[in-house]
């Protein structure tokens, strides 16, 4: 090419020019690659569990919470809990394995207080209570204690719930107990 | 003699390299019928032959023939003809008359011993074993990889195979030969070719005693000097680009076509060996067009500079479906280099994340912190230049280097001011030519602060000179031992010794890959390393990981087509869109996806099926600055009925508004819903663990992360592999190697 153009380049240039117009114009449309229409669905991923990391705490705000509700977890959702029965509960499918802690995340709301007054809850684990804790204030609270190995060493579902002592009654409808923001089991130790 | 070997391969690799460049080079002259003074001939030809060097070696790795004989052939054969024509010889030289003038003498004098002094320096840490970081991550590795294959291959895993290697392809014979420093040699004699062209300029346009002083102060210049002795490839650029002006110039005096041919050539070669050096043809073009007055001479400049040229832009179309890659990909959009990519990078460089010119011109000069090794404080005096406007050729020097430095502001790494640096100094010394002791001085100081021991008192430049590694040249020190000074060789080597032949390795940094001789994939060099890498994140990172969930609900119907836009303009630019799932609900159960589903996104749409894989750490993403009117479709050629669609997508994209729409019965796109509910998402499944699974579905095998690096990972890696599902397999200087699995 270069000798071409050595010779050519003595005398008129009109083909090279030419020559080098089509080769960009070439390489320009030739680059604008046509993507594909459409692509078919992947293979789907296995869901992958780590029975030793494992853990879920349910947040009410989850997208799937409703389906861990088992019982006295109201609707509707707001901003970041639910009112919650005397006995809220949920059901966790857990692996069989050991060292997880149940963790509860809650709020005694003033109005709430200045009906009950003081209050008791109870937090369950598959009906044995993990722990007994007075509260004494409104307020924002976390409550979270290593689970006894062999009450869940088997795996399957796993009941957590939590029982308060008194509650706010309401017309027409089921009394409150608490506002619910988190419940479920986190990996300890 | 055969301890002597291991010495001798590199400068014999060089020396053929150097020699075949010239020969072919002195070959084109005699053809094209120019004759040249005594004193240009070699840099010229030496610099035109190695641009008809790397075409040849181009088509030989096109055609896939590039087997280590054939590319040492090529030079022995081109030395050959050049031999037996004769037109290697040198021109005889013009009588010149004796320079009488004591100043003279003596400054001429001083040139002379500074220039032999740092030659010595130069050639020594040139010839001692290569582990420059660019040369021994990507220069050399590029063409170790086409010599391994024989040609050239795809690499769409490194970004830097898409960059134009008319430099590194000069390098190919001398490395097939003499390894590494073989390559560094090739380069300093690109350096040298560079210092005779501006003397030999100067001499040209009457101006002897500046050209030697400019040429020497631009070969003394730190940066010149680190760069010319490594694998790099910018002092061959410098050399180019100014080739281009000289032989704009020599057709300017004499205005034959055949000097307009090397133009162009040069011109070409310069976007062949760097895009930025193609400005020069701007240049060239404006210049040469200025002075006639007519198109066609233009016209054969560009259609030569097109024959070096276009070929690159070939490769990078076949290979990356992108001419000009890695830049334009908005343009030419493509899987292999994501927009944002391109966006993030070349912001970096504009910076290197300093603050403020002020920082960065102390950098340019004396720091070397941010922008590399310095030029030197001599260059201070690069302002007083402006006075060569009185002069003709003053005013072409400024104008071509003036053209040039705009290219700067895109990299602002020092060594990025190598091809208008000769521009500005010649500027200079020509300002100051009748007052030769004022040269004595500046070269003296140049040459007093550019030497290693002073060097090291004022710099914080992490690559510089530091002493002349005698032993380690004449290989009487293992190469082993010398390059073990250096973390990244010794890092590399890890890897090579632990990792098995064939594994592809996922390095969230850089790595020596020239030395670590496996498939090494760095996290930022192509978009399957960054979506590689985006998975890992995905597993520690509360950013980045799948914890929103959108829900778009809407009353039970039948739909053939979905599709979800992206409506919001981000407020900043490095927030992309992403989905990590796309799930239909029918009441409370999703809908199955079943295989007639067509997938489709814009933009990104080669990795849309990341958004319906199943997987809690894979996402399509924009991988560019999410803007309006981006989207996600799905069709369902069998219909679906259902009432939901939830997008699970991340917490660094919370600005981006998203309506869902359906395409109804005319096949026009109207709202379902464009009020998403939020939620929170919580995984019980192990987003570690599902990370491991897909690099393996990948092709990974292994993963090397710095235990400190924080940013990637690396301390959650090392306090728990097994949550990995990795096991830890080596580990030094703070690294580990990770088998991904057990």
């Amino acid at each position: 090419v270069v000798l071409f153009l050595v010779r050519y380049s003595s005398e008129e240039v009109n083909i090279a020019v030419r020559a080098i117009c089509f080769v960009l114009a070439a390489v320009a449309f030739g680059s604008c690659d046509r993507v594909p229409d459409s692509f078919h669905l992947p293979v789907q991923q296995p869901r992958i569990d780590d029975p030793q990391t494992w853990e879920r705490v349910v947040r009410m705000t989850d997208v799937d919470a409703r389906d861990t509700f088992v019982a006295d977890i109201f609707e509707p959702l707001a901003a970041n809990w639910r009112w919650t029965g005397k006995n809220p509960t949920i059901r966790l499918m857990a692996p069989p394995h050991l060292h997880r802690a149940y963790r509860i995340e809650f709020d005694i709301p003033e109005q709430s207080f200045r009906v009950t007054g003081p209050v008791v809850l109870k937090f369950l684990v598959n009906g044995h209570v993990l722990g007994r804790q007075q509260y004494t204030a409104a307020g924002s609270y976390t409550f979270e204690k290593d689970v006894p190995p062999e009450w869940i060493a088997d795996g399957g579902a796993v009941t957590l719930g939590a029982e308060i002592d008194k509650v706010q009654p309401a017309p027409n409808r089921p009394p409150y107990g608490f506002l619910m923001v988190a419940m479920g089991l986190k990996r300890s130790g | 003699m055969t301890a002597l070997l291991p010495a001798l391969r590199p400068l014999i690799g060089a020396l053929l390299a150097v020699c075949a460049c010239y020969a072919l080079g002195s070959l084109l002259l005699a053809r094209l019928g120019i004759t040249l003074w005594r004193a240009e001939k070699f840099p010229l030809a030496f610099t035109l032959g190695a641009a008809a060097l790397h075409l040849i070696l181009f088509t030989i790795l096109t055609l896939h023939v590039a087997y280590a004989p054939v590319v040492i052939a090529i030079p022995i054969v081109a030395i050959a003809s050049a031999f037996f024509t004769g037109d290697y010889r040198l021109p005889a030289g013009t009588q010149q008359e004796a320079v009488r003038w004591w100043p003279t003498r003596t400054v001429r004098c001083l040139l002379l011993a500074a220039v032999t002094l740092y030659t010595v320096l130069y050639f020594f840490n040139a010839w001692a074993p290569e582990i420059s970081p660019d040369g021994a991550s990507y220069h050399l590795p590029m063409i170790a990889g086409y010599l391994r294959v024989h040609g050239f291959e795809a690499v769409p895993t490194n970004v830097y195979s898409t960059l134009s290697e008319g430099v590194e392809l000069i390098f190919m014979p001398a490395f097939a030969i003499g390894g590494g420093s073989a390559a560094a040699l090739v380069h300093l004699s690109f350096l040298i070719a560079l210092g005779l062209m501006i003397r030999a300029y100067g001499r040209r346009i009457g101006h002897a005693l500046a050209g030697e002083a400019a040429a020497v102060l631009v070969y003394l210049s730190p940066v010149a000097g680190i760069d010319a002795t490594s694998a790099y490839v910018d002092a061959a650029v410098a050399a180019i680009v100014f080739s281009v002006f000289y032989w704009t110039e020599l057709w300017d005096a004499d205005r034959r076509n055949a000097l307009l041919v090397c133009v162009g050539a040069m011109g070409g070669y310069c976007y062949a060996a760097k895009y930025t050096a193609a400005f020069i043809v701007v240049y060239a073009l404006i210049f040469i067009f200025w002075r006639v007055r007519d198109w066609r001479p233009a016209a054969l400049v560009l259609a030569c500079a097109a024959t070096m040229a276009v070929p690159w832009m070939l490769k990078d179309w076949v290979y990356v479906h992108n001419p000009i890659a890695p830049f334009g990909n908005r343009l030419f959009r493509n899987p292999y280099i994501h927009v944002e990519f391109e966006r993030a990078w070349t912001e970096f460089l504009r910076t290197y994340g300093a603050n403020g010119w002020r920082k960065i011109l102390r950098d340019i000069f004396f720091d070397g912190q941010v922008t590399g090794t310095p030029l030197g404080p001599v260059f201070l005096l690069l302002p007083l230049g402006l006075l060569a406007l009185r002069k003709r050729q003053g005013r072409h020097l400024l104008l071509a280097g003036g053209i040039l430095l705009t290219t700067y502001f895109a990299n602002i790494s020092t060594r990025f001011l190598l091809p208008s640096l000769p521009f500005f100094t010649l500027a200079l010394t020509m300002a100051f030519e009748s007052v030769p002791i004022a040269f004595a001085v500046i070269v003296l100081f140049h040459t007093w602060v550019s030497w290693p021991p002073q060097l090291r008192r004022y710099t914080k430049a992490e690559l510089a000179i530091r002493h002349i590694p005698v032993k380690a040249a004449l290989r009487r020190q293992s190469p082993h031992d010398y390059m073990s000074n250096s973390g990244d060789y010794r890092l590399a080597r890890l890897i090579a010794r632990t990792v098995p032949a064939g594994e592809k390795v996922l390095v969230l940094e850089s790595v020596a890959a020239l030395y670590a001789e496996r498939e090494t994939l760095i996290c930022y060099e192509g978009a399957l390393n960054e979506q590689l890498c985006d998975m890992l994140t995905a597993a520690w990172d509360p950013f980045s990981d799948a914890s929103r969930a959108l829900v778009f609900r809407f009353p039970e119907h039948a739909l053939t087509a979905i599709r979800v836009v992206q409506t919001a303009k981000p407020s900043t630019p490095d927030e992309q869109w992403s989905i990590f799932e796309l799930r239909m609900y029918r009441g409370a159960a999703e809908v199955p996806r079943v295989g007639d589903w067509r997938l489709n996104a814009f933009p990104n749409p080669w990795d849309v099926h990341y958004a319906f894989d199943n997987s809690p750490v894979t996402r399509w993403r924009s991988w560019e600055t999410a803007a309006p009117n981006m989207y996600v479709t799905v069709r369902f050629p069998a219909g679906v009925r259902a009432d939901q669609v939830r997008i699970e997508t991340s917490a660094d994209n919370s600005d981006l508004k998203l309506r869902l729409e359906e395409i109804d019965t005319g096949g026009t796109w109207k709202t379902l819903s464009a009020t998403p509910e939020e939620f929170t998402l919580s995984h019980e499944e192990s987003l570690r663990r599902s990370a491991a699974y897909q690099l393996r579905a990948h092709g990974i095998g292994y993963v090397f992360v710095h235990d400190d690096d924080h940013d990637r990972g690396g301390p959650l890696f090392a306090e728990d592999p097994e949550s990995w599902d990795f096991t830890p397999m080596a580990h030094a200087e703070g690294a580990t190697i990770y088998k991904v699995g057990r």
